[in-house]
């Protein structure tokens, strides 16, 4: 019978083999996906605290200046861009991206990463 | 675990063991899957939330408070919806965004996907309307009543005020008060502070007959005068003069937000007898559809008076470029709300924003923006 062991020993490695790949591919699927959301929204907090810069600069008026740090990555290691245009911020990253209506009128330069200092001049919101 | 061997099956006295630790495996995979889906959807749908909440903030802000972009923006040019001009809401952008697709109207506020409804209404939570009328309005009728399709059209609160013995025209009126002409009319004067518009169509009427002293206090206390037909209770006290002609047809001179047809149109009256002209060159008449012959009388105007405003229109029977005259008059004009209709169930997220809006005279309004998934 030690022939039928050895079977038995090689079919329950198997499915312990088969078992793991499947527990182990949705651990993967799940990191993955838990990666994703919290890289959408770490964007969508980067997004939301820079239109709050921006219209906070626009309702105290002229003079006003803030320094601001943007961090160079997402979630530690997702590359980003983010622009202002068209009286809105968007963030872009991974091929998504995420916008927000922001009430400044006039914006000049666009936030970089890393130290960025925002100001109103005159009602224009320049970034520097 | 005790498992007991037998000397004829040495080879699978672990047999137990791995089945068991498989199962035991599996039973609590099958248990912390489901558990860890739960929680990972209820994570997302609090992100979501959060999401919707930080939109709703800067969308609605941004209503209020920006241009919008390009900074004339029309129901085809937009790219970001804003209705603020010089610190008011701008009744045209407004009318804009009502003529947009409601896609595109959910791009123009970067809500791609969400749900939402958006309504303006005044402090006292009557619905706002783009044309010139604001409720609650005082309808003054006797036998002509062309007026009365656009009030029952709308969802305007209106009160009828019937000043003939007839019958009392069916109509979806608040309130309806009959009697006398003069009694009627006096009635509703005297009961003008319920009334932000007062709308009198061919009363039939002179100064002298009425308490003409409460219709001008309310003009220029504030209120929205609509006056059609034969000019007589607005000969003098009204800041311009009135008179008679022959009659005569007009054309477009101005639109003012109140005809619906370009400059140059020809309007044919039905009864173009009476016209209101300024009393001096700098008065404050704004000739909206002149008489053929004599550019400086209006047979459709528009001026301020104290607070208030009064439209004057000589003859609602007419047409303009062969469309019927009273249709293209924004006499009560759309209601100002848009979308799609809230739900009954669910979460609705509701931001409320007050604000001014420059019609003809400014007013104060509440935007009511609601977004759902």
């Amino acid at each position: 019978m030690h022939g039928q062991a050895s079977i038995e020993f090689m079919a329950y490695v198997i499915i312990l083999l088969f078992v793991l790949a499947v527990a182990g591919g949705i651990a993967v699927k799940t990191s993955a996906d838990i990666l994703e959301e919290r890289t959408n929204a770490d964007a969508k907090r980067m997004a939301t605290r820079l239109a709050t810069e921006i219209n906070i600069a626009v309702e105290i008026g002229d003079g006003y200046s803030k320094t601001i740090t943007l961090p160079d990555t997402l979630e530690g290691s997702i590359n980003y861009t983010i622009n202002t245009a068209q009286q809105r911020i968007f963030v872009s990253w991974n091929e998504r991206n995420y916008s927000l209506p922001v009430i400044a009128p006039s914006i000049i330069g666009a936030p970089l990463k890393g130290t960025n200092t925002i100001k109103n001049i005159n009602g224009v919101i320049v970034f520097a | 675990m005790t498992i007991r061997k037998s000397a004829s099956r040495k080879g699978q006295v672990f047999s137990g063991d791995f089945v068991i630790s498989i199962a035991v495996f599996l039973f609590v995979l099958v248990i912390i899957l489901p558990l860890f889906g739960y929680v990972s959807e209820r994570v997302h749908a609090s992100d979501e939330r959060q999401d919707l909440e930080n939109r709703l903030l800067f969308v609605s802000e941004a209503l209020v408070k920006s241009t919008g972009y390009p900074p004339n923006w029309n129901s085809t040019t937009v790219v970001t919806a804003g209705f603020a001009d010089a610190g008011a809401l701008n009744i045209t952008k407004i009318r804009n965004f009502l003529d947009m697709q409601y896609a595109d109207a959910q791009n123009s506020m970067a809500l791609a996907g969400v749900n939402f409804n958006i309504s303006f209404t005044d402090l006292h939570g009557f619905s706002m309307f783009t044309g010139a009328s604001s409720a609650p309005v005082a309808y003054f009728l006797v036998s002509s009543n062309m007026t009365q399709a656009h009030l029952d059209e709308s969802s305007i609160v209106w009160d009828m005020y019937y000043g003939n013995t007839g019958d009392v025209p069916a109509s979806n009126a608040r309130n309806v008060y009959t009697g006398t002409k003069i009694g009627v009319f006096n009635n509703m004067v005297a009961n003008q502070s319920a009334y932000k518009t007062i709308i009198i169509e061919k009363p039939g009427l002179t100064q002298a007959e009425v308490n003409i002293e409460q219709l001008k206090n309310f003009v220029s206390t504030g209120g929205v005068l609509i006056f059609i037909g034969p000019a007589d209770l607005l000969a003098t006290g009204f800041s311009v003069t009135t008179g008679q002609q022959t009659a005569e047809n007009g054309v477009v001179t101005a639109t003012a937000d109140f005809v619906n047809a370009s400059i140059g149109s020809a309007v044919i009256f039905g009864d173009p007898s009476w016209y209101v002209a300024n009393l001096s060159s700098n008065a404050p008449l704004e000739i909206l559809v002149a008489s053929v012959l004599n550019n400086s009388r209006a047979m459709i105007g528009v001026w301020n008076h104290g607070l208030g405003t009064v439209f004057y229109i000589t003859d609602l029977a007419g047409t303009v470029n062969g469309q019927s005259l009273s249709k293209s008059l924004n006499i009560i004009g759309s209601k100002m709300e848009y979308g799609t209709p809230l739900p009954q169930q669910g979460t609705i997220l509701v931001a409320n924003r007050n604000a001014i809006l420059k019609k003809r005279a400014n007013q104060f309004v509440s935007m009511r923006l609601s977004l759902w998934i």
